[in-house]
């Protein structure tokens, strides 16, 4: 049976389910302290072991972790009242929705931190304007959408969607169908593997360190931003890279591929392909006007 | 020491730059086995040579290797013998009649050579990268998002975006129409680029994604 809970469980109704003396002396307290008043959330929901999650934050630090348990537990910290928190909830699905109550609100005025557990295999979506979004051992599929949110994920797999206009994002020890997009935010992935990872940034530096897997496509576009990656020694991949006015740096022992037509008659600081290791995943690389570097990490750069 | 048991005593040598008092003794005695050492040298310092040519450039052995022969025949290493016509218990005329093993050193030399150079040849180039396709853009978007007058959609959309992010979606979309433009101009001037191509797309994408999260 699904459970509909509506705002006005949570918002606002702290002051309303205490009696009036004690709303008078904490209105007389928040008055002297000119701070705003703060409220907790918490609710927790039975689910499946696949559950939907969906959350819209404005601004604040929202962190979903995935639990061994079938249900869904929100703990959340507003600023102020000025925010109003809309919860529902079922088996199937839990959505937190946080809608201003007023136009014009500060930053301050608008927060709203989250911490929130999901079962590991949920099907999590998060947007957030600005602020934080910390995901971390989920399993279950990954959207995330933010202007300028910070975005930093951990032991995530799955289809993971991530989409900034100027935050960062990050991806550490992960693997999946991963596509990360930032008009100007830096892209990190540390230890990021799996069929395929698609990562694109207008101005944002990208920087990958790890193996890239086994069998999977590695794309990397920026276009006025450098492109670092530090392939360790047991990574195995075929690279082609390619810098219009920009210039590649590779200090990896490539073993040469038969070029293409095309890109015969340029140097290889403009146009590198090689094969590292085995080959066994494959690596695209494009920068405009940034400067692509490909090295190996300081355990080492040789091939096995 | 007699000049069989110098032999010997040579072959079993780990380093043979240094030899034991004994040998050295004799061969400074004998100049036949004094010649016979220093011939040795001279061949195990250029199996070094060409070794350091092949790891500083791709020039292939055999331009070293003239030189070596060049050097062989003029010390009579790789000539027919003579026949001998000294007593054989006099003192050895000269290390001529112990060829064979100067040889043998030569043998190993062009063998590891070879095994070398075939292993060069042998080395198949690996198969070209195929380029990840990229995902496929709906046409009306990308026809959206390079048409002029979708700019001016945006600059009313931009209007209502909320100050504090006003800012940040002018200056990116600004520079996301400049990527586009860039990248326009390359392509017209290589057609034939992919990652050009690829590049382009990915700016389209990005132009449509700053106008989706405008309207939201």
């Amino acid at each position: 049976m699904r459970t509909v809970l509506r705002s006005a469980t949570f918002t606002g109704g702290f002051w309303r389910r205490r009696g009036a003396g004690w709303a008078c002396l904490a209105a007389a307290l928040c008055l002297s302290l000119t701070v705003a008043s703060a409220e907790t959330i918490k609710k927790k929901f039975p689910t499946t072991a696949s559950p939907s999650f969906l959350l819209r934050n404005y601004i604040g630090t929202v962190s979903v972790k995935g639990w061994e348990h079938n249900e869904i537990d929100i703990q959340g910290q507003s600023a102020s009242d000025a925010m109003e928190v809309i919860i529902m909830g079922g088996e199937q699905k839990v959505s937190v929705q946080a809608h201003p109550r007023r136009e014009g609100l500060s930053p301050q005025e608008a927060r709203l931190d989250f911490e929130i557990h999901v079962p590991r295999n949920a099907t999590v979506r998060v947007d957030s304007e600005r602020g934080e979004i910390i995901i971390e051992n989920l399993d279950g599929g990954l959207t995330i959408g933010g202007i300028s949110t910070a975005v930093a994920l951990s032991k995530v797999s799955g289809n993971i969607t991530i989409n900034t206009v100027d935050g960062a994002i990050r991806m550490q020890s992960s693997q999946g169908h991963i596509k990360a997009e930032s008009i100007s935010g830096d892209l990190t992935f540390l230890q990021v593997s799996g069929p395929e990872l698609r990562a694109s940034t207008n101005s944002g530096r990208i920087r990958y360190e790890g193996d890239f897997g086994q069998a999977g496509t590695y794309v990397l576009n920026s276009y006025s931003s450098p492109i670092d990656i530090l392939a360790s020694a047991n990574a195995s991949f075929d690279l082609a890279a390619r810098a219009v006015q920009g210039m590649i740096e590779s200090n990896l022992p490539f073993r040469p591929t038969p070029l293409g037509n095309p890109f015969r008659r340029l140097s290889p600081g403009k146009f590198l392909q090689g094969r590292f290791n085995n080959g066994d995943s494959t690596v695209e690389v494009t920068s405009y006007s940034g400067t692509i570097r490909v090295q190996g990490t300081r355990t080492g750069a040789g091939p096995q | 020491m007699n000049c069989q048991e110098f032999e010997r005593e040579w072959a079993a040598l780990e380093d043979s730059s240094v030899l034991m008092p004994a040998m050295e003794a004799h061969r400074q005695l004998c100049r036949s086995c004094s010649e016979m050492v220093e011939d040795l040298h001279y061949i195990t310092e250029q199996a070094r040579q060409v070794r350091t040519v092949r790891d500083l450039s791709d020039d292939p052995p055999e331009r070293l290797w003239p030189q070596i022969r060049q050097r062989l025949e003029q010390d009579g290493l790789i000539r027919q013998p003579k026949p001998r016509w000294f007593s054989a218990a006099a003192p050895r005329a000269g290390w001529f009649a112990r060829l064979p093993m100067g040889l043998a050193y030569a043998a190993v030399f062009l063998i590891a050579v070879a095994v070398m150079y075939l292993h060069n040849l042998l080395q198949v180039p690996a198969a070209p990268p195929l380029l990840a396709v990229a995902p496929a853009v709906p046409a009306a978007a990308l026809e959206r998002a390079a048409s002029s007058s979708s700019d001016q959609d945006v600059t009313e959309l931009a209007q209502r975006v909320p100050p504090e992010h006003r800012a940040v979606f002018v200056s990116s979309w600004n520079q996301v129409n400049s990527s586009i433009d860039q990248w326009n101009d390359f392509l017209d001037a290589n057609p034939g680029d992919p990652f050009a191509r690829e590049g382009l797309i990915n700016s389209y994408q990005q132009k449509e994604f700053l106008r989706e999260t405008m309207v939201q």
